[in-house]
C-alpha cells in the first residue's frame, strides 16, 4: 500500500485466525463494516483529525469530500465540533504547555486561548 | 527527540466499561513524566497470544481518571526504553506502566481521541503507525485526560493473552 507522508496506516492480519464477524462487532456496538474475517487482511489509511487529534481510518469506499479546514489547511473528522471553528491542537498544546512553565517558574501567565481544541476543552487554560 | 517502545510481554485482556477504574495488570497505560512533558504516540502494535478464539476490542484511549501512583512497568513484565542505545536519558521519563494504586479510567467524552484496534487474539496481529508529525496520537503534561492514556479492552471483549508496544516520541 502506497501511502503520503501526511497518512497513516493501520492493518488487522487475520490470516492465521478465525478473525471477528461483523455480527460480533454489531453486537458491541461497532461498525459492522470493519470486519476482518477468518484469513483476511484489512490494510487501511488513516489520517489524524488537526483538531481533535482523533485517528481516522479512512473508507475508502467514500465519495462525499472529506473534512478539511481552509484556515489551518489541514484534515479534519466528521466530528461536527472541528467544523465550527479552528482550534489546532499543536496550538493547544504549544500553548498549555508554555502555561505550565509559566505557572512552575512563577511567570507571568499567558492570556486564555479564545478557541482551544476539543482535546483540550475542560482543562485549565 | 528521543523515541521510546513501552512494550508488555504478556497480559490478559479484561473487558471494561468506560469510566470504570481498570484492574492491574489487564491494561497498558502511559503517562507523562512531568506536568509539562509531550509524548507523541507513533506506533501501537498489539499481537494475539491467545489458545482460543477471542475477539478483542482493543482501543487506545485517553482517561478521565489517570492511574494513581503509577507502577513503571518492571523487567520481568515488559519494558520502557529508548530505541536508540545511544540515546541520551531524559530526567523524566513517561512513565509506562500496568499497576497503580487505583487504576485509570478510560474517558467517555465523545471528543476526546480514541483509537480502535480491534482483533481476534486467536493468531491475529493488528499494527497501526503514524509517520508524519501532524498523525502523531498527542499527550501533554501527566494528568487527565491529555497526559494519561490506555490501551485496554472494551466492553465484549473475551478475555485473552496478548502482547504489545506502544512508540512514543518524547518532545
Amino acid at each position: 500500500m502506497r501511502l503520503r507522508p501526511s497518512e497513516g496506516r493501520i492493518l488487522v492480519d487475520h490470516q492465521a485466525s478465525p478473525g471477528i464477524t461483523a455480527e460480533e462487532l454489531f453486537r458491541v456496538g461497532l461498525d459492522p463494516t470493519m470486519a476482518v474475517p477468518e484469513g483476511k487482511i484489512l490494510e487501511a489509511k488513516t489520517k489524524t483529525c488537526a483538531h481533535c487529534n482523533t485517528v481516522v481510518i479512512l473508507n475508502h469506499d467514500r465519495v462525499r469530500p472529506r473534512g478539511f479546514c481552509r484556515k489551518c489547511n489541514q484534515f479534519i473528522c466528521d466530528n461536527p465540533t472541528c467544523h465550527v471553528e479552528c482550534t489546532p491542537v499543536d496550538k493547544s498544546l504549544d500553548h498549555f504547555q508554555e502555561q505550565a512553565f509559566r505557572k512552575e517558574a512563577g511567570y507571568n501567565l499567558l492570556s486564555p486561548l479564545e478557541s482551544v481544541s476539543p482535546l483540550l476543552k475542560g482543562q485549565a487554560k | 527527540m528521543t523515541k521510546y517502545s513501552f512494550q508488555v510481554n504478556t497480559f490478559s485482556t479484561a473487558a471494561f466499561a468506560d469510566t470504570t477504574a481498570m484492574s492491574n495488570n489487564n491494561y497498558m497505560g502511559l503517562q507523562g513524566g512531568s506536568a509539562t512533558q509531550r509524548n507523541d504516540i507513533s506506533e501501537v502494535y498489539i499481537g494475539g497470544q491467545a489458545t482460543s478464539s477471542a475477539p478483542q476490542y482493543m482501543v487506545l484511549a485517553r482517561d478521565s481518571t489517570a492511574g494513581a501512583t503509577p507502577v513503571a512497568v518492571a523487567a520481568a513484565t515488559g519494558a520502557n526504553g529508548p530505541l536508540d542505545p545511544a540515546s541520551a536519558a531524559i530526567t523524566n521519563i513517561a512513565v509506562g506502566y500496568v499497576t497503580a494504586t487505583t487504576g485509570p479510567s478510560r474517558s467517555t467524552v465523545a471528543t476526546l481521541a480514541r483509537l480502535n484496534l480491534t482483533f481476534n487474539a486467536f493468531g491475529g496481529i493488528t499494527r497501526w503507525t503514524a509517520m508524519d508529525p501532524n498523525e502523531f496520537y498527542k499527550m501533554l503534561g501527566n494528568a487527565a485526560s491529555s497526559g494519561d492514556s490506555t490501551l485496554s479492552a472494551f466492553t465484549g471483549t473475551t478475555a485473552g493473552l496478548v502482547g504489545a508496544h506502544i512508540v512514543y516520541e518524547t518532545i
